[in-house]
């Protein structure tokens, strides 16, 4: 049984930052998962595969919207090259040992139902989206435009995105990974009803029904006779004044849990005679249903996981006991990975199907590329010398002690 | 911050005549100076600036020695290609210092005579002994960055990465006073805490560093500096080492090891370099006379994994010259 205990210390104030808790429990976790392949003398992801669970096995026993975690397992494990780790932990030579190690991730990243986004077209056929959210590193602006686009026909760039005003349309503060959940689907669904509207216009210009008008390169056309066609912008033009379509995040079905999932593989170098850890390159596969943009994903991806290095490395709150004082409260002496510590990295999205838990089958990526990566380097250093650092960050000093340790059980 | 005057002159002798009751500090580069006073932790009446002062900047060769003028800036040593071939251990020391940005504004002089970075005297709210306080607040507090030599009363390390590599290369220094120049070995411009806890070399008011002068090496000369740090760039060394020496074979007829981070000043390991000095060199016998040496070693209560650090850099660079 692991156990996550909050404690009260005597110590300044701290802020939650990315996953408070998630990345705490998660190295704790898996990397006690790994000590119990270990211990039992089975591979680690043969373990997590043989209790694999498609249900909520916690609190309540229901079944997952979707769950893609044995496809990150997969697509992760091969990507790595999963089979090139040592068979039992520390067994390479020489002062410089390799390792390969892995963990999952749970999160939640549903978003929240009761979202609004308004799509307002004008006259001139120009495009808002509106969303009371704003846009703090989630990619936003770009979901927003790209959504309405994709669902109108358009090219993103023929949208305004309006954001940052709680005089806009209600959505949720962003924390938690619902912030693209949340308001993609709102977008979609006031675009749809855009879309909607424009064709019943467009059926009225050509004097066909719907079922006979083809919506192309931004040009509504009758199928049967191509030269009956009509621009999005002459549609547009017969709007009586700019006309707003009101879209909202639905509700969910009950009697399912809806989480994202991520298996995160890191292969490290570590110098025995000096405690250096080298992160050499991180595999991210993760399964956030529907990705609605690679780019910012992968962004998103990278982002979280130069975060997670950090932390597994450098980053810490260095406090004197007598005083109470933070010693290191500057750039200089809080340590944050500097380019030349940052792997390479590689986002894999698996592709699963969602359709429960929103109208675009999409979840959230905030906090799932920052939570399962310390436990991975944990576990990849654990593979290269033989024994657990159960402590982050993983500092030269640490892993020289561990290594002591390790030959006093010899 | 204290508000101060900035003075600007011309020559070393406007610097070296200041009223010596004025409250003045000197200013090179500036990139660790200006925090200083931006922090609080010295409040200056006055900052003398240093850059209009003409012949500063140079990097010349005469009667068989380099000469390095104070403020010729560290981007400058790095890539210059005599100081390449002649004296690899001081080109790696500047290449493996800061970052770019810092190398380019960063003078040598200015990296000389840098204050250190203990994290207790460099916070304001602390009156450490190196401030005039009563105690040293790293002896039972936080010290994983901490001297594990020559420490005592105050246990700050001397954060320079040239230094160690001028001292293996047996540099001296042209010190500017009201009374004229005066040339010493950079060995013995760093001063211990016991010998005086308040500053780390000898300069007095009115004296000012001007030039480093280092002998060309004889035939057979190698050299190397080493430096192990927590980040891949942009971190000051847990442990460096310089070595230079005259190499024959797989013997060294000569040789200088002087460690950075391990101590208030550069650190001349001198035990080490008697029981390398003349004999064989190989893996087992380097490590086993710098665990010897290394007995001298105090470590406080974070930083014994110190000492594995100097073992194995001292060892690597040793043999990397063999």
């Amino acid at each position: 049984m692991v156990k996550e205990y909050t404690v009260y210390m005597n110590m300044g104030a701290s802020r939650p930052t990315r996953a408070p808790g998630h990345v705490q429990g998660t190295f704790g976790l898996e990397g006690f998962m790994d000590e119990l392949a270990n211990e039992i003398g089975m591979d680690p992801l043969e373990l997590r595969n043989k209790n694999y669970s498609a249900r909520n096995r916690g609190d309540t026993g229901v079944p997952y919207s979707s769950k893609g975690l044995d496809k990150c397992y997969e697509q992760g494990a091969e990507k790595i090259g999963w089979h090139r780790r040592n068979k039992t932990p520390g067994e390479g030579e020489g002062r410089i040992r390799r390792g390969i190690g892995m963990s999952s991730q749970i999160w939640w990243g549903a978003g929240v139902p009761g979202t609004l986004a308004d799509v307002k077209i004008y006259r001139d056929g120009s495009v808002d989206v509106i969303c009371g959210t704003q846009d703090i590193g989630c990619g936003t602006r770009t979901h927003m435009a790209v959504v309405a686009a994709d669902t109108l026909g358009l090219d993103p760039e023929d949208i305004t995105v309006e954001l940052g005003n709680s005089d806009y349309p209600y959505a949720p503060s962003s924390g938690g990974s619902l912030t693209t959940p949340s308001v993609a689907p709102a977008v979609r669904d006031a675009s749809l009803k855009a879309a909607a509207h424009l064709m019943e216009m467009a059926e009225r210009k050509l004097k066909v029904p719907a079922s006979d008008i083809v919506y192309k390169d931004k040009k509504y056309q009758d199928k049967n006779n191509p030269e009956n066609s009509v621009s999005f912008k002459d549609v547009a033009r017969d709007l009586r004044r700019e006309t707003v379509f009101h879209g909202e995040r639905k509700e969910m079905p009950e009697g399912y849990a809806y989480n994202t999932f991520a298996a995160h593989f890191a292969e490290v170098e570590v110098d025995t005679q000096t405690g250096h850890i080298k992160v050499l390159k991180v595999v991210a596969a993760h399964d956030s249903g529907q990705i609605i943009n690679t780019k910012t994903a992968r962004s998103q991806v990278i982002g979280g996981i130069t975060q997670g290095v950090s932390a597994s490395l450098f980053e810490q709150r260095i406090v004197d006991e007598t005083t109470g004082t933070l010693v290191n409260p500057n750039m200089r002496d809080y340590k944050i990975a500097t380019s030349m510590d940052i792997p390479e990295i590689v986002p894999l999205f698996v592709d699963v199907d969602d359709p429960r838990i929103n109208i675009l089958g999409t979840k959230g990526l905030g906090e799932p590329p920052r939570i399962p990566i310390a436990a991975a380097i944990g576990n990849a250093v654990y593979n290269a010398i033989g024994v657990h650092i159960r402590e982050i960050p993983m500092t030269p000093d640490k892993v020289l002690e561990a290594l002591k340790q390790k030959e006093v059980i010899r | 911050m204290k508000e101060f005057k900035l003075a600007q002159p011309q020559s070393l002798t406007q610097v070296t005549s200041l009223p010596s009751d004025r409250k003045y500090v000197l200013m090179a580069g500036g990139t660790d100076l200006l925090d200083e006073i931006k922090n609080g932790i010295i409040n200056p009446d006055l900052v003398v600036d240093l850059k209009p002062i003409p012949d500063l900047a140079d990097i010349k060769s005469a009667n068989g020695r380099i000469q390095i003028g104070a403020m010729t800036r560290v981007s400058e040593v790095a890539s210059n290609p005599e100081i390449k071939s002649s004296f690899p251990v001081l080109h790696e020391a500047a290449l493996s210092l800061a970052t770019p940005q810092l190398r380019n504004i960063g003078t040598v002089g200015g990296n000389l005579c840098q204050r250190p970075r203990c994290w207790y005297y460099r916070d304001p709210q602390v009156n450490c002994r190196k401030k005039g306080g009563s105690r040293c607040y790293a002896t039972r507090g936080r010290n994983r960055y901490h001297a594990i030599f020559g420490g005592g009363i105050c246990h700050i390390v001397y954060p320079s990465d040239l230094a160690p590599a001028l001292i293996s290369l047996s540099a001296e220094v042209v010190i500017s006073t009201a009374n004229g120049d005066k040339t010493i070995p950079l060995e013995e411009f760093y001063v211990l805490p016991r010998d005086n806890v308040q500053r780390e070399n000898i300069l007095e008011v009115n004296e000012i560093l001007r030039e480093i002068r280092i002998p060309l090496p004889k035939n057979g000369t190698k050299s190397t500096y080493l430096k192990f740090k927590e980040r891949g760039t942009w971190d000051f060394a847990l442990v460096s080492v310089a070595v230079n020496g005259v190499v024959s074979g797989k013997t060294f007829g000569d040789i200088k090891i002087v460690l950075g981070g391990v101590a208030p000043i550069p650190w001349r390991f001198k035990k080490a370099e008697e029981l390398i000095k003349g004999k064989s060199v190989t893996e087992d016998m380097v490590m086993r006379a710098t665990k010897e040496a290394l007995t001298e070693a105090r470590p406080l209560s974070e930083n014994a994994y110190k000492q594995e650090l100097a073992a194995v850099a001292i060892s690597r660079a040793v043999l990397s010259l063999v």
